[in-house]
């Protein structure tokens, strides 16, 4: 049985007061901070609109930048900008539209430095034909402008190194007109090769080259200067 | 009636029989080549000659030069020489020619051609070749010591025959111009 005269009994109903003042207080602080808390949640979220306004602005700028570029821009600062603005998020049409664009823009620009620099194997065929042509031709200049008989025997053989075999057919286009292609008799390249160191008449140049697959020239084709 | 296709059918046969409808048309662009390519073939001749009868060319060269030299002739093509001594004109076929003109009893020979030019110009024939005469002047100094002992200079004609051949390569039908000199007549010889 309870005793209301006991100090127990006093102490635990000064106890049970001041529990209920605690929590009235803090009911009361309770209430005041949370509305604290909504008045700075409220005034964030104006600060965040205020914020993507004008990076929607900045992002709209950047992208112009990127579509109308001339080439002034590197790519990789394009890139950069691109990523950037794509890491946050606009929820804007116009923006996506200008993403799209940039996108394409940069993708052209790639397209073309890759095709400018990335060397394909056509482009590696390409250049050594290019060289074979350049090699060859100097032979015959050698040939054309030398009066000694051994040392155009030495250039003949260089040159026949060259090529599949000494019959290696050479062909030398005299007119072209209409699709109607007209030659001179086809000869070999041997024969050709002698041919210049005789007559020191070098008159055709390399029109065509077509090579096996050891490198080696197996039909050459002349044009009339 | 019946007279006129008569007519008509014999008209026909013989046009036929010509050669008429063989002849395809050709372009000035495409003459005009084919007429440099003959010229050319001149040219190469000419220089042929100059080495076959050069005394300093090693005889195997000039052996080669001489098959090549054949290759620029018809079958049967004959060269003719003039001497100021005498009126004949010899023919000699084109091997025994330059076999002759390496065997010349001169210390050095030197032979020079120019003015290479056409005096008939290649005209298609009814059979659809192109026949045409180009001429040229032929500077020719024999020296035995440090003496000119004979020059002359000569005129010759040459007949070119130009023909439309096919032939295949690598798969592909190559349509090519074969030109064949023929014989070389001698025109005038003056000192």
């Amino acid at each position: 049985m309870k005793n209301p005269h006991s100090v127990f009994y006093r102490l635990g109903s000064v106890f049970y007061f001041a529990g209920i003042l605690l929590l009235l207080g803090a009911l009361v602080t309770g209430s005041s901070g949370c509305s604290s808390k909504k008045k700075a949640g409220k005034t964030a979220e104006v600060t965040t609109v205020h914020d993507n306004s004008d990076q929607l602005l900045k992002a709209k700028g950047q992208l112009l930048e990127i579509i109308n570029d001339d080439g002034s821009i590197p790519i990789e600062t394009k890139e950069a900008t691109l990523r950037e603005i794509k890491s946050q998020h606009f929820q804007d049409a116009e923006i996506n539209d200008l993403i799209g664009l940039a996108d394409q823009k940069i993708r052209e620009e790639k397209d073309r430095i890759y095709q400018a620099q990335k060397v394909t194997p056509q482009q590696v065929a390409e250049t050594e034909v290019a060289n074979t042509k350049d090699i060859l031709y100097g032979f015959f200049n050698d040939l054309v402008s030398n009066k000694n008989y051994q040392e155009s025997e030495v250039f003949i053989n260089q040159a026949l190194k060259m090529f599949a075999s000494e019959s290696v057919p050479v062909l030398i286009i005299i007119s072209q007109e209409a699709g109607m292609v007209d030659y001179d008799e086809p000869t070999t390249i041997r024969k050709y090769l002698e041919y210049l160191d005789d007559t020191k008449n070098n008159s055709n140049r390399i029109n065509s080259i077509k090579v096996n697959q050891e490198g080696l020239i197996t039909e050459l084709e002349l044009i009339k200067k | 009636m019946n007279r006129i296709k008569v007519l008509s059918i014999v008209l026909f046969f013989v046009m036929a029989a010509s050669g008429l409808f063989a002849q395809p048309a050709i372009s000035p662009e495409r003459k005009a080549a084919i007429d440099s390519l003959a010229l050319e073939k001149v040219r190469d001749l000419s220089k042929y000659i100059t080495i076959v009868g050069n005394k300093e060319t090693p005889w195997s060269e000039a052996n080669r030069v001489i098959e090549r030299t054949l290759e620029l002739f018809m079958p049967g093509s004959q060269m003719g020489v003039s001497s100021l001594f005498s009126d004949d004109v010899k023919y000699y076929g084109i091997r025994e020619y330059l076999e002759r003109l390496m065997q010349l009893n001169y210390d050095k020979v030197r032979i020079q051609w120019y003015n290479i030019q056409y005096i008939s110009d290649l005209e298609q024939q009814p059979d659809g070749r192109f026949v045409g005469v180009i001429t040229i002047f032929q500077r020719f100094e024999g020296i035995t010591g440090d003496q000119l002992v004979y020059k002359d200079t000569t005129k010759k004609d040459i007949t070119v025959y130009v023909e439309r051949k096919q032939t295949q390569i690598g798969g592909r039908l190559i349509g090519f111009w074969d030109v064949l000199l023929g014989d070389v007549r001698v025109t005038e010889t003056l000192p």
